[in-house]
């Protein structure tokens, strides 16, 4: 697995990843939301509002997350190791 | 190596123009890569390397096997991670984010539960269990139990505590619910010690005490219930069983 650190990735290429995906910013410029729709993206394992500053896009079908601890340690007990 | 899916490339944490070029050029197949499972977005890599670290260390693999409910294993790993980050003025914002989303998802008491991993007061506990001969089911038994209604196990010492009206609040509380873990940081520790003589020389709990930086704690157990966890049970040749003196 290739594992990319989106530190380092451009906003313009994060933004066009995330629209390949359904997502979009939302119109506060900071948050991440369903294309369309409008709903804010929750990290369901911290519940909190995933921002493109802070964000990992973890395998599985695309799960966006708060980058935080907390939210990789609970990923990884459902997912298993595979980080 | 990272399961069946081969080594994970760390270069890529570097992450260089040749590959930013990749991603332009595959954007359309990224959903399928993450589906496939043949690439992941992380944020910091530092979070990654202190999740990985802790989930692949000796401390974790000797609690989980005595921690039964999943909850708990994101807190008790949450908690060993929080040891990691504190210290450092870098990492405070870190530290702060991740008791906050503790709290957000556990509330206080996940928090509590965390502190008491951080300090190292859970690991010392099972450690001891441990060498006094308990069996793994009684191990499991009495942590979840504990964790579970943790508050009502713990008390703070401050500076000021009266250590003879503590040792007696410790005696009911200990008689109610055992072990006791009684914590006291900076100049409060030489009241925890007039404590613990206390409890020593009044009761006959079992007394063991703990220590981290600038913080000790003293675990209480009522004798009873430290009897039947090291009571090694009865013989196979038929002899009974001898409980174990006290410390």
């Amino acid at each position: 697995m290739e594992v990319v650190s989106l530190k380092a990735v451009p906003k313009d290429l994060k933004l066009a990843m995330l629209k390949e995906l359904g997502y979009e910013l939302d119109r506060d410029g900071v948050h991440v939301v369903t294309t369309g729709g409008g709903e804010r993206v929750v990290d369901p394992y911290s519940s909190l509002e995933v921002r493109l500053d802070n964000m990992m896009i973890l395998p599985g079908s695309a799960i966006l997350l708060d980058d935080n601890e907390l939210s990789l340690i609970s990923y990884m007990e459902d997912k298993g190791d595979i980080l | 190596v990272n399961g069946d899916r081969g080594p994970i490339r760390e270069a890529a944490y570097g992450v260089t123009k040749a590959i930013i070029d990749s991603l332009w050029e595959g954007l359309k197949q990224i959903p399928d890569k993450l589906n496939n499972r043949d690439i992941a977005f992380i944020g910091d890599p530092e979070t990654r390397r202190v999740v990985k670290e802790k989930r692949a260390s000796a401390e974790w693999a000797l609690l989980r096997k005595y921690i039964e409910d999943r909850d708990l294993w994101v807190i008790v790993q949450s908690g060993l991670t929080l040891r990691s980050l504190e210290g450092d003025p870098l990492l405070k914002r870190r530290l702060e984010h991740l008791r906050g989303t503790l709290h957000s998802r556990f509330g206080p008491l996940g928090v509590q539960i965390a502190e008491v991993v951080q300090r190292g007061i859970l690991t010392d506990l099972v450690t001891h269990y441990a060498k006094e001969g308990a069996t793994d089911q009684q191990l499991r038994a009495q942590i979840g139990t504990m964790l579970g209604d943790l508050m009502a196990h713990v008390e703070f010492i401050r500076t000021g505590d009266d250590p003879k009206e503590f040792c007696r609040k410790i005696a009911y509380k200990v008689s109610i619910r055992s072990p006791q873990i009684v914590m006291g940081r900076g100049r409060a520790v030489d009241a925890l010690n007039r404590v613990a003589r206390k409890i020593k020389e009044g009761t006959d709990c079992h007394v063991a005490i703990g220590s981290q930086d600038d913080q000790e704690y003293l675990f209480v157990f009522r004798t009873d219930q430290w009897r039947s966890l090291t009571d090694p049970g009865p013989d196979p040749a038929g002899r009974p069983s001898q409980p174990r003196k006290s410390r």
